[in-house]
C-alpha cells in the first residue's frame, strides 16, 4: 500500500516540477454573419452589411442567418448589435442566440422563439409583444449573454429592455438574426465598432455584483484557523505550528504530529542546501523509504531524458530545494499507516483549495494569479 | 481540450503563493511569534508595513476576546481616536460586551446603570432597539447562560466583535481588512457553485465543508 502511494507521490512531484502550461488556442469569436449558415435569401454586401430580399414578392417569408462562430463562453458577457438600415414596413426582425443544428427545422419554433420564450433551441427577441413595439428603420438592437447570471439580455438604442433566463448550454450558441418580411438591410457589429449600449459600464456593474456575492459568504474563524493549522502541520513547520497551535484542536487525531519533528529537521537541512545530510537522516529514521533518493533520480533521469548514468545523482541536486523538501516531506508522511491516498501526503487542504480555485478559474477562461488577486488592498 | 476543473490535482501551485497566504493570515490575526518563526522557516519576505502596530492590535484583540471591552476601547482610542467615532455599530458592540461581562459577574445593578448611561442613547435608533432588548432581557434570568439569549455570552460572539474591531483598525491603517485566505475560500466557493450550476444535474452542489474533509 505505502509503496503504491510513494509511486503516486513521485509522479505528482515530477509532473508539478516540470509543468509546462500549453497556451490553448482561444476559440474564435464571431466576426461576421455567415450566408452559408442560413436558410437562404441573404446577400452579404460586405462583411458587416446584410441585405435580405424575398423571392416571393407577395408574402413575407421567414429567414434566419447565424454568425460564423458561436459566442465565446469563457467570458463574463458576450454581446453584439445590429443597425436596422431599412426595415420592411410589413416585416418583423428578431435577434438573439440559437443552436446551429436547428436551422433545418425552424418553422415550428418560430412563434416561441420570436416571443422571447424559452426554447430548447435558443431565444430570439423581436420587441415588446405587450406594447406591440417592433424594430424600425434607424433602430440599433443588441443581444447578449450574461454568463454570471445565466441570462440572455436585449437592448434597443443603447437601453437594456429585456432579459430571459438561459437554461441552455453555454457552448455552441450562435448570434442569430431572423426576419419575417420581404426585404431589409441591416449592419452587424460584432465589436469592430463601438456599441450603442455601454457594455463597459454594464460589465463593471456585473463584476461588482459578483464581488459582492463573494464577499457575502460568511466564514467561521474555525475554518480558516484549521486550514492554516493543517498546512503548518502538513508542511513540517514545527516551530511555527507550536507557536500557532496555542489551543491544540485535536492532538490525539493528528497522525501527522508523530513525524513533525523529523519532517521539520529534514526540511531545514534541505532548505539549507544540506541534501546529503537530509538523505542520511532519512536513511537512519525511515529505512523503508531509503530508496527515495535514487527513485527521485531515476524519475528525473526519465523525465529530463538524460541517458548518462553519472548524471543521475547530479539531477537530484539540481532540483529546486523547495520541491525536494516537499517531496521528502510527502515520502515521510507516506510511512504513516493512516495515510490512505497520495494526495494526503502531497498537499494540505489549503493547497488543494488553491489548486481547485486555479483550475476553476482557468476553466472559466481567467488566469488566476494569487499575487494579483490577494496583494490588492481592500 | 478543456481542463476539467475536477482534475485540479494535476496543477502545480507556487510555494511562494502559499507562503504569502499563510503569512497574511498570521499577520492579520496577530500571531506575532508565528509570523517571525514562519519567516525564518520559509525565507518569506518580511512585509514591514503589515508588522506596524501588530503588538497594539494584538493587545486590543485579546482584551476584546476576553470581554474586557473598556480596555479594548481605551487602547483603540489611543491608536486612532476616530475609529469608534465613525463606527457606531462597533461602538455599540464593544459597550454591549462590557454589559455582558457585568451580567456574567452578577453585578446586575452596575450592569443596569451602565446600560442606561452608555447603551441607552443608542435606543433612539430602531436597529439598536431590538439588540438592546435582547441584552436587557439577560437581567431577567438568574442564570443568564441558560436564557434564550445565551449566545450573547459565548466566545463566538466575543470573537465576532473582536474580529470586527481588528478589521476596522486594519482598514484605518490602510491595510487589507480581510485575509487572502478568506478571499480564497470565498472565491473558491462561489466559483465552484457557479460550475455546479452550469453542470446542472452533474453531481451534488459544492460544499466547502465536504471539500475540506475530502
Amino acid at each position: 500500500m505505502a509503496g503504491t502511494i510513494r509511486k503516486e507521490i513521485l509522479k505528482v512531484v515530477l509532473r508539478e516540477t516540470n509543468e509546462k502550461e500549453e497556451k490553448k488556442k482561444e476559440a474564435e469569436a464571431p466576426s461576421k454573419l455567415d450566408t452559408s449558415n442560413s436558410t437562404g435569401g441573404f446577400v452579404a454586401v460586405s462583411t458587416d452589411i446584410m441585405k435580405y430580399t424575398s423571392v416571393y414578392p407577395d408574402k413575407p417569408e421567414l429567414n434566419v442567418i447565424l454568425a460564423d462562430e458561436p459566442a465565446p463562453w469563457k467570458n463574463l458577457l458576450y454581446y453584439f448589435e445590429i443597425y436596422v438600415k431599412d426595415a420592411d414596413f410589413k416585416g418583423k426582425i428578431a435577434i438573439g442566440f440559437t443552436l446551429a443544428l436547428f436551422l433545418m427545422n425552424i418553422e415550428p419554433w418560430w412563434e416561441d422563439l420570436i416571443a422571447g420564450h424559452e426554447s430548447s433551441h435558443g431565444v430570439l427577441y423581436s420587441g415588446d409583444e405587450d406594447t406591440g413595439s417592433t424594430f424600425l428603420s434607424g433602430d440599433v438592437i443588441g443581444a447578449g449573454i450574461n454568463y454570471s447570471t445565466n441570462e440572455f439580455f436585449f437592448c434597443k438604442n443603447g437601453e437594456l429592455v429585456h432579459s430571459v433566463p438561459n437554461n441552455l448550454s453555454n457552448r455552441g450558441l450562435y448570434p442569430t438574426i431572423a426576419v419575417l418580411s420581404q426585404h431589409e438591410e441591416m449592419h452587424v457589429n460584432f465589436g469592430q465598432k463601438p456599441f450603442a449600449f455601454n457594455l463597459k459600464d454594464f460589465e463593471a456593474r456585473e463584476r461588482r455584483k459578483q464581488q459582492q456575492k463573494i464577499e457575502e459568504i460568511s466564514l467561521s474563524p474555525q475554518v480558516t484557523y484549521s486550514l492554516i493549522r493543517s498546512y503548518l502541520l502538513h508542511s513540517g513547520y514545527e516551530d511555527t505550528f507550536n507557536s500557532f497551535d496555542v489551543v491544540p484542536s485535536s492532538p490525539i487525531t493528528d497522525e501527522q504530529t508523530n513525524t513533525l519533528n523529523h519532517r521539520s529537521t529534514l526540511r531545514q537541512l534541505i532548505m539549507n542546501g544540506n541534501v546529503d545530510g537530509a538523505f542520511a537522516k532519512v536513511h537512519e529514521w525511515y529505512p523503508q523509504i531509503v530508496e527515495v533518493g535514487s527513485q527521485l533520480c531515476i524519475y528525473l533521469l526519465h523525465y529530463y531524458g538524460c541517458y548518462k548514468f553519472e548524471l543521475i545523482f547530479k539531477l537530484a541536486y539540481e532540483m529546486p530545494l523547495e520541491v525536494l523538501a516537499n517531496a521528502v516531506n510527502a515520502f515521510v508522511l507516506s510511512t504513516d499507516p493512516h495515510m490512505e491516498e497520495a494526495k494526503d501526503c502531497l498537499h494540505s487542504p489549503l493547497e488543494r483549495l488553491l489548486k481547485q480555485l486555479t483550475a476553476c478559474k482557468r476553466y472559466e477562461g481567467e488566469d488566476f494569479l494569487v499575487e494579483k488577486e490577494f496583494s490588492k488592498r481592500d | 481540450m478543456d481542463l476539467d476543473p475536477r482534475q485540479y490535482e494535476n496543477l502545480a501551485v507556487n510555494d511562494n503563493d502559499i507562503h504569502n497566504i499563510v503569512l497574511s493570515y498570521l499577520i492579520h490575526n496577530c500571531y506575532k511569534e508565528s509570523v517571525e518563526s514562519f519567516i525564518a522557516c520559509t525565507g518569506a519576505k518580511q512585509p514591514t508595513d503589515y508588522l506596524e502596530d501588530m503588538d497594539k492590535r494584538k493587545r486590543i484583540f485579546h482584551f476584546a476576546l476576553e470581554g474586557n471591552a473598556l480596555k479594548a476601547i481605551e487602547l483603540t482610542e489611543q491608536l486612532a481616536k476616530d475609529i469608534l467615532e465613525n463606527n457606531k455599530d462597533l461602538q455599540f458592540d464593544l459597550l454591549s460586551l462590557h454589559f455582558v461581562e457585568l451580567v456574567c459577574s452578577r453585578k446586575c445593578t452596575e450592569a443596569l446603570e451602565f446600560a442606561q448611561t452608555k447603551l441607552g442613547p443608542f435606543g433612539k435608533e430602531p436597529k439598536y432597539m431590538e439588540k438592546l432588548e435582547d441584552f436587557m432581557a439577560l437581567l431577567a434570568y438568574k442564570e443568564p447562560e441558560k436564557s434564550p439569549m445565551f449566545h450573547l455570552l459565548s466566545l463566538e460572539y466575543r470573537q465576532q466583535v473582536a474580529d470586527s474591531l481588528n478589521r476596522a483598525i486594519l482598514a484605518h491603517l490602510n491595510l487589507p481588512s480581510y485575509t487572502a485566505m478568506e478571499r480564497l475560500i470565498q472565491q473558491a466557493t462561489v466559483v465552484r457553485q457557479c460550475l455546479s450550476q452550469e453542470a446542472g444535474k452533474d453531481g451534488p452542489p459544492f460544499s466547502l465543508k465536504d471539500f475540506l474533509k475530502s
